[in-house]
């Protein structure tokens, strides 16, 4: 074994994923190199503390809890989107004819006409307009793009 | 929960039952869970994140290929999000760990990388708790699986979705990274 294969080497030593040639073979370079042995050394050294250390489990109950909470979530996810689908379909409905009704009323004037029209439309411009933004944000979203 | 019920649990899921994925969710939960906590330093966010990972797995399925393994799949998208918080964190202005740690000051341990998310507390490693919390999460995240979590280097390369090799090269540069922290003190000093 040579120096330049030490990185990948020590690591399987200290954690024990080595078989036994390999292991016999690096052993035999670090008794004849001490500049490895040093450096096996420290890092054994630092593999010691955070070996021991354990990062502390939760309740029992969030665990028993835990798949309720997701399917929780998994299921609010679909309501949203079923809520924002019939939402769009209702107020584009509802704002169509509500301009065709108001248009061919001639018993209203026709600036009222007109006017209402202006406002009707442009409550469909804004409506798009902001279903837009988030349509572009939701593109854009970091979470929703996974790769590594 | 071998590799056949797996698949068998994951093409039920992919035809839009959601019950099928309660048996993924709960052989996964706690991986995913300390994999998260690995990486953001808090419980909290860690359990929400970790929930969060699986909604957005289960509503990407289809696009999963069922010939592969569940596992690299979907902690990429758990490391991902972690990512992101992290990512988050630090254009809020909250200053993250790596410029506290290049300014040599120490990471303020009372907000995140609390000492009592250890199970068992000591100075030592409470002080090397904090030397973890001041890596970049990458190299942090490679030795809380290995150490703290006592993973094997194929479940280590599976959840990275690297090969072994690489799970190899990143831990030692890992351990040198934690080493130089602990001996140069930086608030932390030697163990
Ligand atoms: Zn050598």
């Amino acid at each position: 074994m040579r120096c330049e294969e030490f990185p990948d080497a020590s690591m399987a030593y200290l954690d024990g994923e080595m078989e036994a040639e390999a292991r016999r073979r690096f052993e035999e370079h670090l008794a004849a190199c001490p500049a490895c042995r040093a450096e096996l050394d420290a890092l054994r050294r630092v593999k010691e503390v955070t070996a021991g250390m354990r990062l502390a489990d939760r309740e029992d109950r969030d665990w028993e809890l835990y798949w309720g909470r997701v399917y929780n979530r998994m299921e609010r996810g679909a309501g949203w989107i079923l809520l924002s689908l019939g939402a769009i379909v209702v107020l584009v409905f509802g704002a169509y004819h509500a301009f065709l009704s108001i248009w061919s009323d001639a018993s209203l004037p026709a600036v009222i006409r007109i006017g209402i029209g202006c406002a009707l439309l442009g409550i469909v411009i804004l409506f798009v307009s902001v279903a837009r933004q988030r349509l572009y944000a939701w593109v854009r979203d970091p979470y929703r793009r996974v790769q590594r | 929960m071998n590799s056949q019920e797996e698949r068998q649990w994951i093409a039920r899921c992919r035809e839009g039952d959601r019950e099928a994925f309660g048996p993924i969710v709960n052989a996964y939960m706690k991986r995913a869970y300390f994999t998260a906590l690995g990486m953001l330093g808090d419980g909290e966010e860690a359990y929400d994140i970790s929930q969060e990972a699986f909604v957005r797995a289960f509503r990407a399925i289809r696009g999963f290929d069922p010939s592969s393994d569940f596992a690299p799949w979907f902690f990429r998208i758990l490391r991902n999000l972690c990512l992101t918080a992290l990512a988050r964190r630090r254009s809020r202005g909250v200053d993250s760990l790596d410029e506290m740690a290049e300014e040599g000051r120490e990471p303020d341990a009372g907000e995140r990388f609390r000492p009592d998310l250890l199970a068992e507390r000591s100075e030592a490693a409470e002080r090397v708790w904090r030397g973890l919390a001041a890596l970049d999460p990458k190299s942090r995240e490679v030795i809380v699986l290995k150490d703290l979590e006592g993973y094997r280097y194929r479940e280590i390369a599976e959840i990275l979705g690297v090969p072994i090799g690489t799970v190899m090269s990143r831990l030692f540069h890992a351990r040198q990274k934690l080493k130089a922290k602990l001996e140069s003190g930086e608030g932390l000093r030697a163990v």
